[in-house]
């Protein structure tokens, strides 16, 4: 070990961050080395200036309150984690209501409609009045139809041109 | 016996509040040393200290335990010192030829009183203002290191992991600022 090895281990070795066995091998040179032996001391003088200097600093500071600022700021944390959960939770909400109504109208379409089939009967389309059937043959040739739903009558025309009989 | 770190983490993360008071009582103050050497303003300080166990709270459950909580704390604390004194226009950087040529100015005189007992608090206090204020024209990055070697003892690796750099540079810039301080402390020390 010489004065230039301890030079450029000299921080590692104040913070006694080297392996033991080089500790020890600056630890001799030092012992025997004044210029070596300074530079350790002095490394130390510096590191207690430094913690003095803050720790005297640190002394004057009064943490009592420290603790119930925290708290209160926990609690505004608190309380804006509870309003993100529930603001997500209500579109998750809404989609399970949405779900579960669609899985009800499903349920009941399935139930229903065929019993509606069989209460009503074949559609109205397919019924026709046995009159109206006449009516329909006709028309077409020397008729016209036409129907008015409000009075449910059926006015006929007859070309007269064929010799017919006219409304 | 005293519960672990850990243990107080998870019983927060669960809700319990008491859980979180031991973890600000057991670090206010190591993280109001690291605030306090890094701002020099007490008021600065205080806001960083209750500031960083806010955001710890906040964001506990990032933390996974596979570092020490005090150094995630103390890398809470450094950002918001940083942010603190880029805000206030305080962030003085070396010259980049300062740093290449190590080149860091005239050491301060030694005119304080002699070392005799009746001056001996007086020489204390002028010691003092004189480390106080090397420590303060360091770069942030610099006074730093010095504060979490020096102050808290904290290994190289611990202060890698506080700064997010490697080892390497822990060590490079730590043997920097402490080459600083000596120069400007040299006829105190």
């Amino acid at each position: 070990m010489t004065c230039a090895d301890v030079e450029r281990l000299v921080d590692a070795f104040a913070d006694a961050e080297l392996p033991a066995p080089t500790m020890l091998a600056v630890a001799r040179h030092a012992a025997g080395c004044t210029a070596c032996d300074e530079s350790v001391r002095g490394l130390q003088a510096l590191h207690d200036s430094v913690a003095r200097v803050v720790r005297d600093e640190l002394d004057a500071l009064d943490l009592s309150d420290v603790w119930s600022a925290v708290a209160a700021a926990a609690d505004h944390v608190d309380a804006r984690r509870s309003w993100s959960r529930r603001a997500r939770a209500v579109p998750a909400a809404v989609a399970a209501l949405a779900v579960a109504a669609a899985a009800v109208f499903w349920l009941q379409g399935v139930r229903v409609v065929p019993t509606r089939v069989a209460s009503i009967g074949p559609p109205l389309a397919r019924r026709t009045l046995p009159n109206q059937a006449f009516i329909d043959r006709l028309a077409g040739k020397d008729l016209k139809l036409r129907r008015e739903p409000r009075s449910g009558t059926t006015i006929i025309w007859v070309n007269a041109a064929s010799g017919g009989f006219g409304r | 016996m005293a519960p672990s770190d850990w243990e107080l983490v998870l019983r927060t993360r669960k809700g319990d509040r008491d859980a979180f008071r031991e973890l600000v009582e057991r670090y206010q103050r190591r993280v109001a040393s690291l605030a306090v050497g890094m701002l020099r303003n007490r008021e600065d300080a205080l806001d960083v200290v209750q500031e960083t166990f806010t955001r710890a709270y906040q964001h506990l459950d990032r933390f996974k335990g596979d570092s020490g909580f005090y150094t995630w704390l103390y890398r809470i604390a450094f950002n918001l010192c940083v942010d603190q004194q880029r805000r206030e226009g305080k962030l003085g950087e070396l010259r980049p030829e300062q740093e290449e040529t190590g080149e860091i100015g005239p050491p301060l005189a030694a005119d304080g009183p002699p070392p005799d007992e009746p001056f001996q608090r007086a020489r204390s206090a002028e010691i003092g203002r004189r480390v106080e204020q090397a420590i303060r024209e360091l770069t942030p990055d610099h006074r730093a290191v010095i504060l979490l070697r020096e102050v808290e003892g904290l290994s190289y690796e611990e202060i890698s992991r506080v700064l997010d750099c490697p080892k390497g540079t822990v060590m490079s810039r730590l043997h920097y600022a402490r080459r600083q301080l000596q120069s400007r402390l040299r006829e105190l020390l």
